[in-house]
Formats: structure tokens, sequence, C-alpha cells
């Protein structure tokens, strides 16, 4: 269906006694069903936020942005739990953070959860061909 | 002020009709603040030859990290397109790895067991696996068994 190139580059010059420099990139094959950059208002209830929903076992590359914002203007520091379906959190990303990783194997979809009130979160999947 | 700063891309000109081109960027800081995360794992890399399940980073002992902000690497080095490393928290296993592919996800351990990230290679016959995390967390190293 498509590739995609995902690209991840860590640096830091002065954290550590050695400098952090690395960038890993792989060319990831796609097929049907993709989801493109998607906005979305993340509630207290993950139930309610599904972004990718339940799988045959696949693999899908999800990415989850939180926005900082509550609606794409007013800031918020209220953190997002990113959960497989079934209320099982994996990850917490605070204001401007992101995720990029394989999910699948397994029937579960992913969601999102906000710690309190309402977080514009970016999300975006694409099945592994 | 020092602070690691994560970069991920993601681009396609071919997946749609319109061109796909995601590029963030963000420092990596401790819970709450504008502090960069001052510790690490350093990145590893391991030669892994059995489908035994295992514990990339060190086990937290019990005191609570559940609020601290790490974030963690995990790259599957293989070049054999169908072995991969499936990646778990907890009893939860979030997904698959296969060659070359790479993840980075926050992680924020809570007690030992209950959300330590776990690999599980896919074959025995060997292939190298990467990982780093950046943390803040306190006590996460087991304590000495020697008398």
């Amino acid at each position: 269906m498509g590739t995609l190139t995902a690209t991840l580059t860590l640096n830091d010059i002065n954290t550590f006694s050695d400098v952090l420099n690395f960038s890993t990139s792989k060319a990831l094959t796609t097929t049907a069903t993709s989801q493109g950059l998607t906005t979305i208002g993340v509630t207290t209830t993950g139930a309610n936020n599904i972004i990718q929903s339940a799988t045959d076992g696949q693999t899908r590359y999800v990415f989850v942005r939180h926005t900082g914002t509550t609606d794409g203007s007013t800031s918020t520091t209220e953190t997002v739990n990113v959960e497989l379906t079934g209320d099982t959190v994996f990850g917490k990303l605070a204001a401007n953070e992101f995720c990029f990783l394989p999910v699948g194997g397994h029937s579960a979809g992913v969601q999102l959860q906000s710690s309190s009130g309402t977080v514009q979160c970016e999300y975006a999947f694409f099945t592994k061909g | 002020m020092a602070t690691t700063t994560a970069t991920v891309s993601i681009n396609s000109s071919d997946l749609t009709d319109d061109t796909l081109s995601i590029n963030v960027s963000k420092q990596c800081y401790k819970a709450g603040t504008t502090l960069g995360l001052d510790q690490t794992t350093g990145l590893n890399r391991l030669y892994v030859t059995a489908t035994t399940q295992f514990d990339p980073f060190p086990v937290v002992k019990g005191a609570t990290n559940a609020a601290e902000n790490g974030k963690v690497y995990i790259a599957n080095l293989s070049t054999t397109d169908t072995e991969y490393i499936t990646v778990g928290i907890g009893d939860a296993v979030i997904g698959r790895l296969y060659a070359g592919d790479w993840m980075w996800m926050p992680w924020s351990p809570k007690a030992q067991h209950v959300n330590d990230i776990e690999i599980t290679p896919s074959v025995a016959t060997g292939m190298h696996v990467e990982f780093m995390a950046i943390h803040n967390f306190a006590n996460i190293y087991p304590d000495s068994a020697d008398s």
C-alpha cells in the first residue's frame, strides 16, 4: 500500500559524560488500514477515546502526541495515559510529548485517557504490511 | 540547561494521495518540570539466543516511580524479516518489533513485576536487540545479594 520512513533522533551534548547523538531509521511497508494524522479531545474515560480499534493480531505502528492544549489554543499541563483497551496503561505523555511504537500480536486496541479535563492529542496509525 | 532532545519523523510519499510528513521534537523533562532527565542506562546492545522473556531495564525494587517520566528506546536489529521481539509491560503485550523496527515511548515504573518492560525474542537462533532508558528514577537497581 505504501512505505513509511520512520526516524528517531536522540541528541544531548551536556547531560552525560558522553555525547548522545544517534539516529535510527526504518522503511516500514504498510497495508490497509491506515489512519492519517487526526486530532482528538481526550477525556478522563479511556473507553470513550479509542483511537485504534481491536485487531486480529496485526501489528500497527501508532503515533500519539500530546498537543499541550485542551483545544488547540488553551494550554494544559494535564497528562494523558496511553492504554490498551481494557484500561491497561503502558505510558504517560506530558505536554508536547509523543510516542511511536508497534501495537499488536493481540486483539486489544489503543485508547487515551486524560488525568483531568480535556487534552487535545494527535494520533495516527499504520498497519504493517 | 542539560536536556535530551528526541525527534520523531514519519514520512511517506505513496501512502495516500497526500504526502505524509510528521516531524515532532521535544526535550525530555522530569515530570512537571523543565529540568532535563539526568540518568540513563546507556545504549545497550544484546545478542539474545533464547526465546526466554527478559527485563532489559533494572527492576524496580518497590519504591514507586509512577509519577516520574522516563523514556524508553528499543530496537530489533535483526535483518531477517520474520524475526521479531515481543515487547510487553507487566503482563500486557504491547506489540512486536520486527527486523529493524524501533519504538520510543514513555515509561513510569511503579513496583517490581507490576510494569517492568519485558522483551521476548521470537527465535533462539540469535538476534541483536538494542535498548536505552533516559530517566530520573530512584533506587531502581536490585540490592546486592552478596554477603
